[in-house]
């Protein structure tokens, strides 16, 4: 009996050390949306177009993203670039791309099929808003080049279109 | 086991194949793939790429699959270690120099390179050298652009060129290394034909500059259809993305192209997205012009035509139809002209041609199995170019010989046996005149320009042939020479050594379809004559009407006098393309009510009191009936929201009481099965992989024509023989067209002895007069034509030659220096 009490007790005490030790720990939560958290590198949050060392786009607008994609949602519709006024490097560049947000599954396997490195995924993951329209995003929301963890509020809450 | 039969393993599947068959083609048919690159079942083994090793048993070294014709009891192995070794070490070698584009190449996708390496090749390089570069975009023509370093030197499209068009333009340069696709000079490669090439190129080498870089092969909707710019009905596929064409590509039925599509098929397809077409119904009655909802002025079209017909009686109205249009389309309007206005004012040519041959319709394939072929009048390679090649095949592999009998030279002499050439205007009396000889008269070749030792020759090539194949062009017979042409053919399927048949090679999408639907005045559907009213009646009903109507240029006449006050014309442009130009407009002008329903803005829509849209080819699905009497199935592929034109017809019949509710365009084609004898076993079903071939109408007039005498020109000038351009710059290939390369300037072909009592020279500038008509065109003397006449292609629209031409038979010109 006595040694049950003790027993109980000394259970007690180990459940409360975790409640102690998280006392003086910092919190997990965080103020959020003053706060915001810091993603780990591979994230799968909203896509971005990348550029390559020259400034060029990298997308070589080859659909390979938008047949890979489960649901479909990537719009591409491509053309001949120009020797004198370039897009990307290649011969061929996107002249329209598009995701459609709202339909993606942030699966990641556009990002997997782009032979270029093009479209990448990243940890940016405030996509709320009101309005429908805003979630498909066209060349000039992707190719906006974000320091990882950056966050401006704007459209889809986090990025402002840098390149016009 | 017959003789020519051939048993053998391939695989541990016994096979029996006719002999002469390639081993690749014998594992084809049981379903065994053996990879190939060089080889193509219509351009033959070369065995340069070594795609195709195989294991041949009691053989010491691997064989080429595609070289190698099968033997009586050999045991081919396709799958062993040693084949695979191979296949890989030669995907290897083939790739060496290959560039990484397939994200970027316009084959990726539909690739027999990328589709080899996948199945057949090694996962990963060993290679870790720079590969040679080259030129990514070497234009090749101003429509076909060729990637060097795409290029793994199979040689498909240097034996295309040679063997299929016979032109040995595309050839293969330089040895080794430097081995490369390339024209003599640098030339533009750019043939009737050239496009071709793109579809048989087994990488990315040869592209079409139209599609380039603008889509891939997967996101692209494909429609199986038809080509609508003359009467081969080949086969292609159309490619639409988000609603934009995108390219063309030939889609093979041995009935019809045997693979293949000529150019103004591949890039004449521009005008889908034209800015010429008429995408609204508008309406000029009321004073200014204002448009109005399709259906709306399909009313008011319908019931203007009843109000005319109803006030000076149905002989006032008229409708002119277009060898353009499907069967569907032609069916409802004379459905609806004959049955709802009362009126046999109804015709789509201006040429004499009637329902039904004496002897059977040949389907083009027919052609293959003959050995002569016997071209009159016709001019295949600007006209119908796929029968081109089909006869070129024939003659230069085949066993057959070739016979011309023309009043111009065409490129087919080149192939010919026999080559005839008869003074322009006399074809009838040439044409009387082996009748003649054939039924065991006396034949008169007298002024006609060939010589009876001549005629002979033909006769005996006639009588000497197992089977023969005769391909005439009506719409290039003037007055009644079709009628003694058609006299000539029941006199030549009298040999009876010989069986014959004939293909009525009008170079128009559907002229025999609207043979066939009845758009006539004086037949009905299936070839039925009014002169038979018990028939029609049966046919038709009670009310059909039996009086006989006017033909086109009659009613144009009438018009002029004001008898005629109101016309329909459906997808034609008289004012350009009916002898007479100018006239034609001035005697339109005078209708009460003119009706245009077309897809473009033409000089006679402008003149139009109410114009409906017509989607057309691309857009409308519809049956048509190309000229070996086959009917396709001709699918649309865009999509639009005006109506199609067969609703818009029946909307009109409507609007006039009509019940009938047509759901598809297949409901039309199931009545045409029902009402229109010859057509009965066409349904969508069995239309719907390689056609199928309608029964002839039956043959109707056999008259034997007695006085077939030379046509007098009208004075004493140069008889005029207008010829045919494949790219004449019109409506359909206009300014802003893709083949604008391939127009040409105005030009006029003269006899050396006519050149030199002119005074004329190569080069010169003259003006080419008839009665008020001026042309202005640059002369070449050449052999085109016998002494005594011109021939004038036409190039253009505006060059106006229909405005020399008189309205019946042949009319002369003169020639003045500009
Ligand atoms: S993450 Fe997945 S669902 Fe989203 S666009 Fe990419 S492939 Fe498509
Ligand atoms: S993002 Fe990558 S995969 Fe997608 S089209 Fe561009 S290059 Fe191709
Ligand atoms: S030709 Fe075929 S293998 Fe070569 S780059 Fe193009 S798609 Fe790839
Ligand atoms: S261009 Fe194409 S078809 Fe011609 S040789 Fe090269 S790979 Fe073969
Ligand atoms: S396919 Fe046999 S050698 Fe090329």
């Amino acid at each position: 009996m006595i040694q049950g009490a003790f027993a109980g007790i000394k259970n007690l005490l180990i459940g409360l050390g975790v409640t102690f030790k998280n006392m003086v720990t910092k919190p997990v939560t965080v103020q959020y949306p003053e706060v915001k958290r810091t993603m780990p590198e591979r994230y799968r949050g909203r896509h971005f177009l990348n550029r390559d060392e020259n400034g060029l786009e990298r997308c070589i607008g080859c659909s390979l993203c938008s047949i890979n994609c489960p649901v479909g949602c990537i719009h591409v519709v491509s053309a001949e670039n120009d020797p004198e006024n370039r897009v990307s490097p290649g011969e061929r560049y996107a002249a329209v791309y598009e995701i459609n947000l709202l339909r993606c599954i942030y699966c990641g396997y556009c990002e997997e099929a782009c032979p270029v490195d093009a479209v990448v995924l990243r940890e940016h993951y405030e996509l709320a808003d009101y309005d429908r329209d805003k979630y498909i995003a066209t060349k000039e929301d992707l190719l906006v080049y974000p320091k990882p963890n950056e966050f401006r509020v704007n459209i889809l809450g986090n990025t402002e279109r840098v390149n016009r | 086991m017959a003789d020519n039969e051939v048993t053998l393993t391939i695989d541990d599947q016994t096979i029996t194949v006719p002999k002469g068959t390639k081993v690749v083609d014998a594992a084809k048919t049981v379903g065994i793939e053996i990879p190939v690159f060089c080889y193509h079942e219509k351009l033959g083994s070369l065995g340069c790429c070594r795609m195709c090793l195989v294991e041949v048993e009691k053989m010491p070294k691997l064989m080429t699959a595609c070289t190698m014709d099968v033997g009586p009891d050999m045991v081919v192995k396709t799958t062993t270690e040693r084949v695979e070794k191979a296949q890989k070490g030669v995907l290897e070698f083939t790739l060496l120099n290959h560039p990484l584009d397939c994200p970027v190449c316009d084959k990726g996708g539909e690739c027999p390179l990328q589709n080899n390496t996948f199945k057949y090749g090694p996962g990963d390089t060993r290679m870790d050298f720079q590969r040679a570069n080259n030129l990514k975009a070497a234009p090749l023509s101003p429509v076909i652009t060729l990637d060097r370093e795409r290029c793994i030197a199979c040689q498909r499209c240097t034996r295309y060129s040679e063997v299929i068009e016979q032109d040995r333009a595309l050839v293969m340069l330089n040895r080794g290394f430097h081995n490369e696709v390339g024209t003599f000079n640098n030339e533009p490669y750019d043939t009737r034909f050239s496009g071709n090439v793109i579809d048989i190129c087994p990488v990315g080498a040869l592209t079409n500059t139209q599609f380039r870089f603008k889509a891939r092969t997967w996101d692209l909707t494909n429609s199986d259809t038809l080509c609508a710019h003359c009467g081969c009905n080949c086969n292609m596929t159309l490619g639409v993305r988000t609603n934009k064409f995108m390219r063309i590509e030939s889609r093979p039925n041995d009935y019809v192209d045997d693979g293949w599509i000529c150019d103004k098929a591949r890039w004449g397809y521009d005008f889908l997205e034209s800015k010429n077409r008429i995408m609204e119904a508008r309406t000029t009655l009321d004073g200014a012009s204002k448009t109005l909802p399709v259906k709306d002025a399909a009313a008011q079209a319908a019931n203007a035509l009843k109000k005319i017909a109803d006030e000076h009686g149905p002989g006032s109205i008229g409708f002119i139809g277009s060898p353009y249009g499907t069967n569907e389309e032609l069916y409802l309007y004379q459905k609806l002209f004959r049955q709802q206005l009362g009126t046999n004012n109804i015709d789509h040519k201006v040429y004499a041609e009637t329902p039904g041959l004496p002897i059977p319709h040949y389907d083009v394939s027919e052609i293959e199995t003959s050995d002569l072929v016997l071209v009159i009048a016709s001019d295949p390679t600007e006209e119908l170019p796929i029968l081109d090649l089909r006869i070129k095949k024939v003659v230069t592999r085949g066993n057959a010989k070739l016979a011309v009998l023309n009043d111009q030279s065409t490129l087919m002499d080149r192939y010919a046996h026999l080559s005839l050439r008869y003074d322009i205007g006399a074809a009838a009396q040439v044409f009387a005149a082996l009748a003649n000889t054939l039924a065991g008269e006396k034949g008169e070749v007298q002024d006609t320009g060939i010589t009876g030792e001549q005629l002979n020759s033909l006769m005996d090539m006639l009588k000497s042939s197992k089977k023969t194949t005769i391909i005439y062009n009506p719409a290039a017979l003037t007055g009644q020479s079709v009628d003694v042409l058609k006299h000539l053919l029941s006199e030549i399927g009298k040999i009876s050594s010989m069986e014959c048949g004939a293909i009525p090679a009008a170079p128009y999408t559907n002229a025999v379809g609207a043979l066939d639907m009845g758009v006539l005045p004086n037949y009905y559907p299936g070839g039925v004559p009014l002169a038979d009213a018990e028939a029609v009646k049966q046919q038709s009903g009670e009310n059909s009407p039996l009086e006989a109507g006017l033909s086109a240029m009659e009613m144009i006449e009438k018009a002029n006098s004001g008898e005629l006050k109101a016309l329909l014309v459906h997808r034609a442009n008289p004012v350009v393309d009916f002898p007479g130009s100018k006239k034609i407009a001035d005697a339109l002008k005078k209708l009460d009510l003119l009706i245009v329903h077309d897809m473009l803005e033409t000089e006679t829509s402008q003149l139009a009191g109410i114009v409906l849209p017509s989607n057309g080819p691309g857009h409308d699905d519809g049956t048509t009936t190309n000229i070996g009497g086959r009917v396709q199935f001709r699918k649309g592929g865009l999509k639009t929201t005006n109506a199609p034109d067969w609703k818009i017809i029946s909307m009109m019949a409507k609007t006039l009481g009509d019940e009938t509710d047509y759901i598809t365009s297949f409901s039309v084609t199931d009545e045409i099965a029902k009402m229109v004898p010859g057509y009965g076993d066409i349904s969508k079903k069995s239309i719907k992989k390689m056609g199928l071939a309608r029964t002839a109408a039956q043959y109707q007039n056999g008259t034997k024509p007695d006085s077939a005498k030379s046509q007098p020109a009208k004075s004493d000038g140069l008889k005029l023989r207008i010829a045919s351009y494949l790219f004449a710059h019109d409506k359909i290939l206009d300014a802003d067209s893709r083949l604008a390369h391939q127009f040409k300037p105005s030009t006029v072909h003269l006899h050396e002895d006519d050149a030199k009592k002119l005074g004329l020279k190569n080069g010169d500038d003259v003006i080419v007069v008839s009665g008020d008509t001026q042309v202005r065109a640059e002369v070449e003397i050449s052999g085109k034509c016998n002494p005594g006449g011109v021939v004038l292609p036409r190039i253009s629209d505006e060059q106006g030659v229909l405005g020399l031409a008189g309205a019946d038979g042949i009319s002369s010109v003169e020639i003045r220096k500009a």
